[in-house]
Order: C-alpha cells, then structure tokens, then sequence
C-alpha cells in the first residue's frame, strides 16, 4: 500500500467519524442555543433511536423504516424531555439545570438497562450495508456504512442549513439563540421555538443514534455516553452554541482522532483520547471560545 | 405652538384610557424599586416618565412587559389585566418595547431584525415553512411589506442587508424601534431612546415620535434622561422619585414644580 492511497483511507475514516461527531454535535448546540443549557441527555435520546429502530425490526419492520420510526422515536424523547424535565426548571439557576439535564441522563441509562438489560444486542444491519467497496486494488476500502454515513449527514445538514437560515421559524430559533428576552419581546412565541429545537436536534440524535449502533454493530443502554462525551468536544473546540462550529468541531476532532492512529506508533496512539483532551485543554487556553467564537467566554 | 399643546391635551383627556397602573409596588431584597404607582395612559398621547438614577422608570417598564412580576398593584391594558401574563403574551396584546442601551440581535441582518418580529402577526408554522404552502407565501410577503416600509420610515432601507452589528449607533436605536414597530402594538415604550445620541440626532428622534404617533395612532411612554428630549415631544409628563410619584403635568407645569427641582438638585 503506498502512502498516498493510506493518506486517501485515513481521510475516507476521519470524514466517516467527524460526520457521526458532527450530527451528535449540532444537536448539541441548537439545544444550547435556545437553552442555553447543555443536554447530557443528547447522547440517551441517540440511544432510544438506535433501540426503537432494533426492536421495530426485530419485530419484523423492515430496516429502512425501522429506521426512520427510530429517528421518530428519538425527536419524541426529545419532546418529553423538554416537556417533563427541562420545562419546569427553565428559569431555575444554571446548576439546578445542569443537574436536571445529569439526572435525565441516568433515569434514561437505568430505565434502558432495566428493559433491555446492560449486554449488548446485535445491531441488524442489513447484509448490504456491510459490503464494502475496493479501490486501488483493495488499497483503499470503505463500506456501504461509511457511505451512508457521508450521506446521510450531508443531506441531513444541507437540509437543516435550509431550515435554519430560510425559513421564518428558523429565524426565529436564531433570533432566540441571539437574546432570549429580546426574543420574547419581540412576541416570538418561545416555548414553540423551544419545543421545534428539541424535535429537531432529537431528530438528529436519532440519525446519529442509528448510524453509530451501525458502525459499531451493537446496542446497549449506555452507548449514548462516549458519543455525547466527543460532541461535546467537537462543539466547543467548534465554538460552543454555534451551529457550524459544531459541524466543524465535529470534522475536526474525527480527524484528530483518526490521524492520531494512523500516524503516530502504536505504543503512543493507544493513548488517543488522553492525547486528545490534552490537545483540546491545550487549544482552550489559547482560544477560549472556540474556533469559530475567538472572543467569547463559555457559559455552562 | 402653545395652543397646538393644549388642543392635543385636551383629545388625549377625552380619548379612551389604554393603560391604567394602581398600587403598582415592587421591592427588590427588601429596597423598594417602585411603590404605590399609579398612571393612567390615554389612547395615542406622548407620555414622559422622568427621574433621576434609581427612580423606578425601568422597573416600571419591566413590570409592564412582564420581565417582572409586582408585589402588588393592578396593571390594566385595556380593561384587562395583564400581571402574571407571558412577556410574549403581552406583547401579542399590543405592547412594545425597546431596551436601554440595544438589544438586537446582533448577528442578524437588519432586515431579519425586523422580520423576526413581524412574524407576530402573520406567524407562519414549521410546517407551513417547510412545505411552502399558498399562506406561508401571503404571510411572508405581508411580513416582507411591513419590514421593507419601516425600515424605510428609519431610513435604514440601505442597510437592509447588513448584520445589526455593523450598524453606528444611533441606527441602531432606530432599529430597535423599527423592530418594536413591528410587532404592530397598540402602547410603545422607548426606554432612553436619547442615550448615546448628540443633539442633531435628539432633534430627529423629537420628529420621528411624533410621526410615529401620528401614523401608527400609538400611545408612546418615553422614559429619559435627557430633559431636552422630553420637554420637547411629551405632552404629559409623571416625575418619580425614589420609586414614587411626585408630580404628573404638562412639561410648563412640571418644570415649574418645585419638588421636581427638589428631586433634582436635592441630593446635588
């Protein structure tokens, strides 16, 4: 294998990984937007996509609307979120909220574990899915999975960009992201905007959920954590709150990782996440708001 | 111009109460921001509400716009109370407001500024935005049409396109209230519009409430520093002091109020 055709691979894997962070992230950051808040839970609602498109299809759903019903299912959990937890604590102190969001996270965790139980359940991909493709005489491979995973982000983006910037309840959502109160003074009505930003960002959860049960080929109640946990990331080295920050955090970061595998020795690049988080640490004392927010502090 | 005054003073008495405050109190960990306020606003009047730092102009607009809540009092929009109701509630009633300082949004074109607003009253669903149906094509343009003649009445058309944040100063404040505008309501309150503008661009502002007044028909309550500003546009004047009312006249009565100067120079 020559080097160029590594380089090409390394690429292919870091755009499939920085998709699924990007996704995670830019729910992350529409919540954070209108909230203000940071929802923990993100990573739980991705887990309820991916089971509800499993159980769907164990129950012999086909996959692709197994699918879909799990991103349905993901933008619900996300609407009673909103409504049971997060509401009633909306003008509450930020630790109370921050909290609320920690305390979400571990009734969906143990709720999951007490259905399903803690082991991991195979994923159903269907057997196309995992064909992959070779290129340069199987120098360079990718799969179905990594292409649906390109894709489906890719469109998934386009698609919310649109929303965002071109229509007037994506205005609005901007406008409230800017200055709440200004928002409500201006007779947007808030909780409607609240109430789309969470079916919206869950919805992207859900498509997350799918793709990184897919690509990992397992479910299991706590799998939302590490995805939740490099999104996280990904928005703040993005900018936190910003939208196209995350989508960037998102690439950024997939990047990072990959690359810390592919090119550093094996002794070193096991420590990838240690690596990491001290790049990160490193990259917040010289740039506190992130890439795309240089002179803003970040408000938890 | 001193019988203009008094025929526009007598309409104003004749014409229907649009906002009436009684027992209005408010404290604030013990300090009292406001106590026992009363005002009575009349349909398309110039009111004035002046006083030196402290006084409770900006608690009283607060408490007007629902930011926050009394501790007592009654407020009545229109016969109907309004305490306790959602600041976007209010709004929707028919009252607008603009913040000291700015509050736009910043990273929003002027124009988005002013639509973002102007979807009040011709609100269009998700759903509608998504699937482009006929009505969120007739909501959008109506939205469109009112965006486009108010910031031509600020004369801001020119900068339709740039973000908030780029705009000098004083067009900013001139967008905000186009942005108030749009909400088309009923009771306009411009908390310090004055602030930061040198004495051309005070004279404007004079011109500009009046023709506000005049061709929207709203009643407009200015809270100022700036004594020029208000002796010269309000036709009625409340002067507070310590979160109480002292005095409530035309501005000859009121700057010849001795416990208006008392309040003043006072503690001076």
């Amino acid at each position: 294998m020559s080097g160029f055709e590594y380089i090409v691979q390394q690429i292919v894997n870091a755009v499939s990984l920085g998709s699924l962070y990007a996704l995670v992230a830019v729910g992350l950051s529409i919540v954070f937007g209108v909230l203000r808040l940071t929802n923990f839970a993100h990573g739980d609602v991705m887990m309820v996509g991916a089971f509800t498109t499993v159980l769907l299809n164990a129950l012999g759903l086909p996959f692709v609307p197994a699918m879909a019903a799990g991103v349905v299912g993901a933008a619900l959990a996300g609407f009673l979120i909103e409504r049971i937890a997060y509401r009633p604590v909306r003008d509450a102190p930020d630790v109370t909220r921050l909290l609320t969001s920690l305390a979400v996270t571990y009734i969906l965790e143990n709720l999951g574990i007490l259905l399903f139980t803690s082991s991991p359940r195979n994923f159903p991909l269907p057997a196309i899915l995992n064909e992959s493709w070779q290129l340069s005489g199987g120098a360079i491979t990718f799969t179905n999975i990594n292409l649906l995973t390109i894709a489906l982000t890719f469109v998934s983006l386009l698609l919310l960009g649109w929303f965002i910037t071109r229509t007037t309840t994506g205005l609005g959502m901007r406008a409230a992201a800017e200055d709440m109160p200004a928002a409500q003074l201006v007779g947007l009505d808030v909780n409607r905007l609240i109430i789309v930003a969470f079916l919206v960002a869950s919805a992207y959860a859900g498509i997350a959920g799918v793709l990184w049960a897919a690509q990992a080929g397992v479910v299991q109640p706590q799998m939302g954590f590490t995805p939740l946990l490099k999104a996280f990331v990904a928005a703040i080295i993005g900018g936190f709150g910003s939208i196209a920050g995350a989508l960037l955090g998102g690439y950024v970061l997939g990047a990072l990782e990959i690359f810390i595998v592919a090119f550093l020795p094996s002794s070193v690049s096991s420590y990838r996440d240690a690596i990491v988080f001290s790049i990160l640490i490193a990259f917040l004392l010289v740039r506190p708001g992130g890439l795309l927010k240089p002179n803003r502090e970040i408000k938890l | 111009m001193a019988g203009e005054a008094t025929t526009l003073q007598v309409e104003a008495a004749t014409s229907p109460l649009i906002l009436r405050t009684r027992g209005l109190t408010k404290a604030f960990r013990g300090l009292v921001a406001l106590k026992d306020h009363a005002i009575e606003l009349r349909e398309r009047e110039i009111m004035g509400v002046i006083g030196p730092n402290g006084s409770g102009k900006s608690t009283f607009f607060n408490l007007i716009t629902g930011f926050s809540k009394p501790n007592a009092g009654q407020i009545e929009f229109r016969g109907r109370s309004i305490i306790g109701l959602r600041t976007e509630r209010i709004v929707s009633l028919g009252i607008a407001r603009t913040f000291q300082g700015s509050r736009l949004f910043p990273s929003l074109t002027v124009e988005d500024n002013v639509l973002a607003a102007a979807q009040l009253r011709h609100p269009v669903g998700p759903l509608d935005s998504v699937l482009r149906t006929a009505r969120y094509r007739t909501r959008v343009d109506k939205a469109e049409a009112i965006a486009e003649r108010l910031l031509d009445l600020m004369g801001l058309t020119a900068q339709a396109g740039r973000l908030a944040s780029q705009l000098p100063y004083g067009d900013q404040r001139r967008l905000e209230i186009a942005r108030a505008l749009a909400t088309e309501p009923a009771l306009l309150l411009l908390d310090e519009p004055a602030a930061g503008l040198d004495s051309n661009e005070t004279t404007a502002l004079v011109e500009l409430i009046r023709k506000i007044r005049d061709l929207f028909g709203v009643t407009v309550v200015v809270v100022e520093h700036d004594m020029d500003l208000i002796m010269a546009v309000c036709e009625r004047i409340q002067v507070l002091a310590t979160g109480e009312v002292i005095c409530v006249g035309t501005p000859e009565q009121v700057r010849n109020d001795p416990r208006v100067r008392e309040a003043y120079l006072g503690h001076a």
